[in-house]
């Protein structure tokens, strides 16, 4: 088939869905769920295929290109198994309605468009889809999420400007905007023109991948959005973001086209700037995100510090800093999707997003939990799941270049990983439970299957990273890099190798080890969560004994006083409200004679300025 | 034959830990002018506990325990003694330092399940001061790893025995930052405020009785040998044989020891602001140091 009669189907989809679920929600939502798992399954089976590019011409002289490359294969099919899992796990869902599967459909049509993309003209078209259709999206459940989404409109604005004076731009200097044609133009052209192309796309890349200083969005949208729709935004969309980075920093070699720049630690001063931004974006993320107390919040701050190491690997560049930073697009998607969906589904259950209201909700919920442990173990990045590959690469350049202060950057997000993902874990899942979730069901088999799918995945990739960098080094190879040597269980690197299979039977050894010595042991007596010590005091309420809220308090204090950009520009947005204000009073004449003729004025000045 | 290197390597660990922390007990006596128990009391105590009835919190409080257990043995294995070395090249500092993390996941899951809060009070503490003594240490490893392109704790040992220059005279401040960490790894004296017994009721163990106490003990011992089983063989050259390893082992427990048995305790802010302050501050200075000495 061919595809662009696939971006056809999904979008004419759209409008079918909207109508079929004026009749049934319910038939609508299967039927969507289903053509999301096809369109799937479609890119899946591309693997072998290179290059068919397929045009589709609008009108005259505008095309649309889409084709397959490894990388648009790789993002596409990441993308897409994370938006037909959520597809899945929305059958389910409490609030339905048509409306919400015209804009998934949509923000599906633009997210398979944008990573399948050749040029940049059809990247950011089918892009702004996606962007505008979630940002709707976004606002349809709760009402404070219109303040949210201001922030969202602002910020992506902010990015897509750029990318479209850049887009227009290097059609008008180079005459074309197909990616390779770019990269060969790019290499000579001049210096400034470079720059500004350079910067403008990092601008788009970092408002949409959510990074410093661009990540205010991500809090505030992430949280606000639909339970069902979070996983897409964080899982998905964002790394719509870490597509464009990589084609600016692989595929238009930015290290090679800035070489004439000085250079610190083998890295040229416009990656060197961009690592920083990636490194910052890691602290930052990750102190907010231990400072949370709303789980949506805690891992949308969360997102914001992996988007930050993608950032930092691919500005990196390098062989072992891209093949992580390409793995850690894999693994953070995988992750922050099965985080986003086992608290939907908890949320689903319980109806809060609070951690201090629910608690002790694994006897009831064991299998979320089970989806939920796995995510934070390949977030933290330890090692029998696949977070810990991408990590250990993205650590090997920072030793190759001897950069210990961005090394920090990254071993505070790494370390830090483990107060924020452990935080939920105590809030929802252990501890005492509420006496009103007494009769909380598992949920729904439509929901436990996508996060069983999610977490095999995630075992799977960590037991044996090696078969997901093997793809990799095929991205890297066809964007001329260098590869990294595999075996079947091993990644050799530079400072030496480790052996994922052996890691994985060193710790069930030693839980066998541990489950004998249990074995051997008297029979415990099972006792109930209240029966603890107390230091003689008598306890009855469950609620009262649930700590969790301000867990790391001694972390707030250190942290308080710390400047807060969000605070900085709301200061600023009500300073901008009050000049308004003030110049109101002052010009706003009474009578719409004074009105049209200020107005005349203004115009007056205006053109006198810039004639 | 890695199986048997493998089994010899736990058995020694555990004896050897076990033991030393029952003379540790008896300096920190003498220092404090008590008398002391036997050296051997800690065997007694662990054995002990092992046989005596329990309670249990439910699924996820047995299954923190083993998985505790397990991730921690896993990782002893792969630190090298001397020359008995489980796998040798593939004992690769992060994996080291990750797979302990896996130990320390099952422990805080297990003791915050049992519904006390105290345990939570001190997970919270103990998560709070990893991020402050990890980044230091850290920091010291990326110019470790830098000088000599290798991260694997068999091979450097190699390099320092060959060359006979310890890193802990080739950078002696990394070495002074990494043991300032060690302590805190160790939950030694003015770090151990998440295990304050008087406070929160020795926070994370409150509820263990029983076989689950036991095998914590254990898990703890096997955690000193790790914690200290990596400082000898990053900066003290580990050993030619199991020998040289284990005096030097023993040197470095010595000193911590007695650092701790003369300590007050840290508050938890105040300990992580201190070693973002000069610890992170000196591993800064010896990390270019030593980039600056080798030339990108």
């Amino acid at each position: 088939m061919d595809l662009s009669m696939i971006i056809l189907i999904s979008l004419i989809a759209a409008p079918i869905l909207y109508f079929l679920a004026k009749f049934s929600h319910k038939i609508a939502y299967i039927l969507f769920s289903f053509i999301q798992v096809f369109l799937f399954v479609f890119i899946l089976l591309q693997k072998g295929i290179i290059n068919t590019v397929s045009s589709f011409e609008i009108m005259d002289g505008l095309k649309l290109n889409f084709g397959f490359t490894p990388i648009n294969w790789y993002f596409g099919s990441i993308i897409m198994l994370i938006i037909s899992m959520s597809a899945i796990f929305m059958i389910s869902i409490k609030k339905k309605s048509p409306a919400k599967l015209l804009l998934l459909s949509l923000v599906s049509t633009g997210a398979i468009g944008a990573t399948l993309s050749m040029d940049f003209l059809t990247l950011v078209i089918f892009w702004e889809l996606s962007t505008w259709s979630s940002l709707i999206l976004i606002v349809l459940d709760k009402e404070k999420s219109f303040r949210e989404a201001i922030k969202y409109v602002s910020v992506s604005a902010i990015g897509t400007y750029s990318m479209l004076y850049a887009v227009f731009y290097i059609l008008k200097s180079f005459g074309t905007v197909n990616y390779l044609e770019v990269a060969d133009k790019m290499k000579v052209a001049p210096e400034s023109s470079k720059i500004l192309i350079f910067v403008l796309f990092g601008i788009m890349a970092l408002a949409k991948a959510g990074s410093f200083p661009l990540h205010i969005w991500l809090r505030g949208s992430h949280s606000t959005a639909p339970d069902e729709f979070s996983p897409i935004l964080s899982g998905a969309l964002t790394k719509i973001g870490a597509y464009l980075l990589f084609i600016m920093v692989a595929v238009i070699p930015s290290s090679s086209i800035f070489s004439w720049l000085p250079s610190i630690g083998g890295i040229t001063l416009v990656n060197y700037v961009l690592a920083w931004l990636g490194g910052i974006s890691i602290v930052v993320g990750t102190v907010m995100a231990i400072r949370m107390e709303d789980v949506k919040e805690l891992i949308a701050f969360s997102t914001v510090s992996n988007s930050g190491y993608i950032v930092l690997a691919m500005a990196l560049g390098g062989t072992y800093g891209t093949i992580g930073g390409l793995m850690h697009v894999l693994n953070h998607a995988l992750a922050s999707a099965a985080m986003f969906m086992s608290m939907a589904a908890v949320i689903h259950r319980t109806g809060t997003t609070k951690m201090r209201e629910m608690g002790g909700l694994i006897t009831k919920m064991p299998i979320t939990f089970a989806a939920y442990l796995v995510a934070i173990i390949s977030v933290a990045g330890i090692p029998p799941m696949s977070g810990f590959a991408s990590k250990w690469l993205i650590y090997q350049q920072l030793v190759k270049n001897g950069l210990p202060f961005l090394a920090f950057a990254a071993f505070f997000g790494s370390v830090g990983s483990f107060m924020y993902v452990f935080k939920p874990l105590t809030g929802v899942f252990l501890g005492q439970l509420k006496p009103e979730h007494k009769n909380v069901k598992e949920a729904p088999f439509t929901m436990i299957l996508p996060m069983s799918i999610l977490t095999l995945l995630t075992i799977f990739w960590g037991i044996l990273p090696s078969n997901a960098i093997s793809f990799i080094n095929k991205i890297v190879h066809y964007t001329g890099g260098k590869e990294i040597q595999l075996t079947f269980s091993r990644i050799i690197a530079l400072t030496g190798q480790w052996d994922s299979v052996l890691v994985t039977m060193a710790f069930f050894v030693g839980f066998i080890i541990a489950f004998i010595i249990f074995l051997m042991g008297k029979k415990a007596r099972q006792v109930d969560l209240m029966d603890t010590y107390t230091g003689g005091e008598f306890l009855y309420t469950a609620e009262l004994y649930h700590f969790v809220y301000k867990m790391y308090r001694p972390f707030d204090r250190m942290f308080e006083k710390w400047p807060s950009m969000e605070n900085w520009l709301t200061s600023l947005s009500y300073k901008i409200k009050e000049l308004g204000a003030l110049l109101k009073t002052l010009f706003y004449p009474k009578y719409p004679q004074g009105y049209v003729a200020v107005s005349m004025l203004t115009l007056l000045v205006a053109f006198w300025w810039l004639r | 034959m890695t199986i048997l290197k493998g089994a010899a390597l736990l058995i020694l660990a555990f004896i050897y830990t076990v033991t030393l922390e029952g003379i540790a007990r008896k300096i920190t006596a003498r220092i404090q002018r008590r008398y002391g128990p036997p050296f051997w009391q800690n065997f007694i105590d662990i054995f002990k506990a092992l046989t005596k009835h329990s309670i249990s919190h439910g699924f996820i409080f047995d299954f923190g325990v083993l998985m505790a257990f397990g991730g921690t043995i896993a990782t002893a294995l792969f630190i090298p003694a001397g020359n008995l070395v489980v796998f040798p090249g593939l004992d690769n500092v992060f994996v080291v330092i990750y797979l302990l993390a896996i130990g320390l996941l099952g422990m805080a899951m297990s003791s915050v399940g049992s519904g006390n809060p105290n345990a939570g009070i001190g997970i919270g503490r103990a998560l709070t001061q990893m991020l402050g003594y990890e980044l230091p240490f850290l920091i010291v490893l990326v110019g470790v790893f830098f000088k000599y392109k290798n991260s694997s704790l068999s091979d450097l040992v190699n390099i320092q025995i060959e060359s006979g220059q310890y890193n802990a005279w080739i950078m002696p401040l990394g070495a002074l930052v990494a043991f300032i960490s060690l302590l805190g790894m160790l939950g030694k004296k003015p770090f151990d405020v998440f295990i304050a017994p008087a406070e929160i009721a020795s926070g994370p163990l409150v509820e263990y009785s029983g076989k689950y106490l036991g095998m914590l003990l254990i898990q703890h011992s096997f955690s000193v040998f790790i914690e200290i089983g990596l400082f000898v063989n990053l900066f003290l050259g580990g050993g030619r044989t199991v020998w040289e390893f284990l005096l030097k082992f023993f040197i470095v427990f010595f000193a911590a020891v007695i650092i701790s048995a003369i300590m007050p305790r840290f508050r938890v802010e105040q300990a992580v602001k201190f070693y973002w302050k000069w610890p992170l501050i000196l591993s800064f200075v010896q990390a270019i140091i030593v980039i600056m000495a080798t030339g990108r």
